[in-house]
């Protein structure tokens, strides 16, 4: 396995790049014509054009990414996240061509992408879920049956669903039409699936996820947790591992679930589980989300494991390069992400030319960036600019070097939401680690 | 010359992506284009010049600047026929039969020109306007990415 095609952009196809170098191989690049000169096409070893700026003609393009891989003899493809990383169809022609996926089967990738199918799966092995209709339900009639067993308030859910969409929440059976059928449309609309589940719906949870990672040897190991209950409208802001909310007994408890989750589908690769934990730490599976994650750095960092070449390292066959009595996580590390958004003007997204960049430093300081001087934050793609990653050894430490990392990171040309993270660094909530997923309601 | 034909082509992509600037270098020229509003005019009117800059190394002509209105008009325009997708080019529908079209023939709207294989499918690439091949860019089996230049067509009133 030599020649490595990246099918992705922006942050995650430099990063890719990065392990691809580390490890020897040939990282050929794809782009489409809004990234002629993006940094990884200039840091690639080959590059190819696949398409105009619109995603669906280019990144989403599976013919013409797999024309690529298979006339330039590509021996895998590492699809990162977004894109077609959980498109199992592509994970299907790419075996049919005899071309590596990076990431689980495409029978792994489908079963649990499905939601309401990923959860009778893990219920079965006794993993907790969330209470909820085991099924899909098809119609307002019965969901206001099964939240009549559960108790409102209750989420409405896609089952195709992903990324916060097509999500509703309904607080009593007067909000339940409206919210069904809101779900039901927005799902339709963004995963041609309008088929919904009906789940529980706890306050205020907190959302605690496991990085796990399976060889092709059937050992699963778990590498902790990662909080990221700071979202704003489902999309996460600001990741933190450990978790401040989690002690030692419950990331065994969740280690373990998530090991047995993965063990139970036959995984392969790395991936997450995520959890949703109450006031009482009781933790519920909520998904599993089968690729390498935006955040996935933190537990980087504080492991010691470069997790993007243990993907390479399973994908070859290999075992996994640690044992579970080895991982262990030291220190602390908090990730902010900074997009090319306007605060003031509710998040919107400003794309734009990059005019000036000055990168902040020091110890414990990471960013894993496709910006520099010149570059173009298109507005065909998502506006994010680097993932900010500091690195302490208590959660103090971290605190201050991740402030002051803020203050010397100097971006000109796009507006950026560095203002809102040195803002919320300030929230007292934050600072003793005592919020859930209400903080930014 | 046909230097400038090629910065044509490239002209109309700017436009046609609403790009402010665009700098490019090949073996033997260096292009730079920037969008400038006339001042005293709406953003959305029609009256945006274009200047174009184009430096040939070969000749070290002065600067060339060309100010051009939105309404193009250059005599003996030709345009490019870029690839529409990834694939391997291939001048004749099959290999016993006679290529689409040869360098000098003259084509018509929806003619096809090449076919580009993608997966075992094969997908003919079809002249959107009328005019005569002047240049056949590829050759037989060669590897097309989305954006490449396949022929240069010089455009003709339709007879």
């Amino acid at each position: 396995m030599r020649r490595i095609l990246i099918a992705n952009r922006g942050e995650i196809a430099v990063r890719i790049i990065r392990a691809c170098r580390d490890l020897g191989l040939t990282a050929i690049a794809v782009y489409s014509e809004a990234d002629r000169a993006a940094l990884h096409v200039q840091m690639a070893d080959e590059a190819y054009c696949i398409g105009p700026a619109p995603a669906h003609d280019s990144y989403l393009n599976i013919k013409n990414i797999l024309t690529v891989a298979i006339e330039k003899n590509v021996d895998a493809i590492h699809p990162g996240y977004g894109f077609l990383a959980e498109n199992a169809n592509f994970a299907a022609l790419c075996e049919k061509e005899n071309i590596k996926f990076i990431g689980p089967s495409s029978h792994v990738i489908e079963r649990m992408g499905d939601k309401a199918e990923a959860r009778k799966t893990v219920a079965s092995q006794g993993v907790p879920t969330i209470p909820g209709s085991p099924d899909i339900v098809p119609t307002v009639e019965e969901a206001l049956d099964i939240a009549k067993q559960y108790g409102y308030p209750v989420m409405i859910k896609a089952t195709a669903g992903g990324g916060g969409k097509g999500m509703r929440v309904a607080h009593d059976a007067k909000e339940m039409k409206t919210a069904f059928q809101q779900a039901t449309r927005e799902a339709e609309a963004a995963f041609g699936n309008g088929a919904v589940y009906i789940e529980k719906f706890i306050v205020a949870p907190r959302h605690i996820e496991v990085q796990i990672a399976q060889d092709q040897h059937g050992q699963a190991v778990h590498f902790g947790e990662r909080d990221c209950s700071v979202q704003r409208r489902h999309q996460k802001l600001i990741e933190e591992a450990p978790s401040p909310f989690v002690d030692d007994v419950l990331r065994d408890k969740m280690g373990v679930a998530a090991v047995q989750v993965a063990l139970a589908v036959g995984y392969e690769g790395v991936g997450t589980v995520e959890f949703l934990v109450d006031a009482d730490k009781n933790f519920y599976f909520m998904e599993m989300n089968t690729r390498i994650q935006v955040e996935h750095p933190i537990t980087e960092e504080v492991t010691s494991v470069d997790l993007v070449k243990e993907q390479f390292t399973i994908a070859r066959g290999d075992q996994l390069s640690v044992k579970q009595e080895e991982i262990q996580m030291t220190g602390w590390a908090m990730e902010c992400r900074i997009n090319a958004e306007d605060v003031d003007k509710d998040f919107q997204p400003s794309p734009g030319t990059i005019t000036s960049l000055l990168a902040p430093g020091g110890i414990g300081v990471r960013l894993d960036s496709a910006a520099h001087m010149h570059s173009v934050i298109s507005p065909y793609y998502d506006s994010m600019i680097a993932k900010l990653i500091v690195t302490g050894k208590t959660r103090e430490e971290t605190l201050i070097r991740l402030e002051r990392a803020l203050r010397e990171f100097q971006i000109e040309g796009v507006k950026t939401t560095i203002p809102f993270h040195l803002a919320f660094l300030q929230r007292e909530a934050f600072r003793q680690g005592n919020y859930d997923t209400s903080i930014l309601e | 010359m046909k230097q400038t034909k090629q910065v044509i082509a490239w002209m109309e992509k700017f436009h046609e992506l609403s790009l402010t600037s665009f700098e490019c270098e090949t073996d033997t020229m260096s292009v730079r284009m920037t969008k400038e509003f006339v001042e005293g005019t709406e953003v959305t009117k029609v009256n945006e010049a274009q200047k174009i800059a184009v430096v040939t190394n070969e000749s070290k002509e002065n600067i060339e600047t060309e100010e051009m209105k939105q309404q193009v008009n250059v005599e003996e325009m030709t345009y490019i026929v870029t690839a529409p997708m990834v694939g391997i080019y291939y001048s004749k529908p099959s290999p016993d039969e006679p290529s689409y079209v040869e360098e000098g023939q003259t084509v018509t709207e929806g003619d096809p020109l090449c076919v580009l294989e993608s997966m075992k499918l094969f997908n003919e690439v079809e002249a959107t306007k009328c005019g005569k091949v002047v240049n056949v860019y590829k050759q037989d089996g060669d590897f097309v990415e989305f954006g490449d230049a396949l022929f240069e067509i010089q455009l003709e009133e339709e007879v």
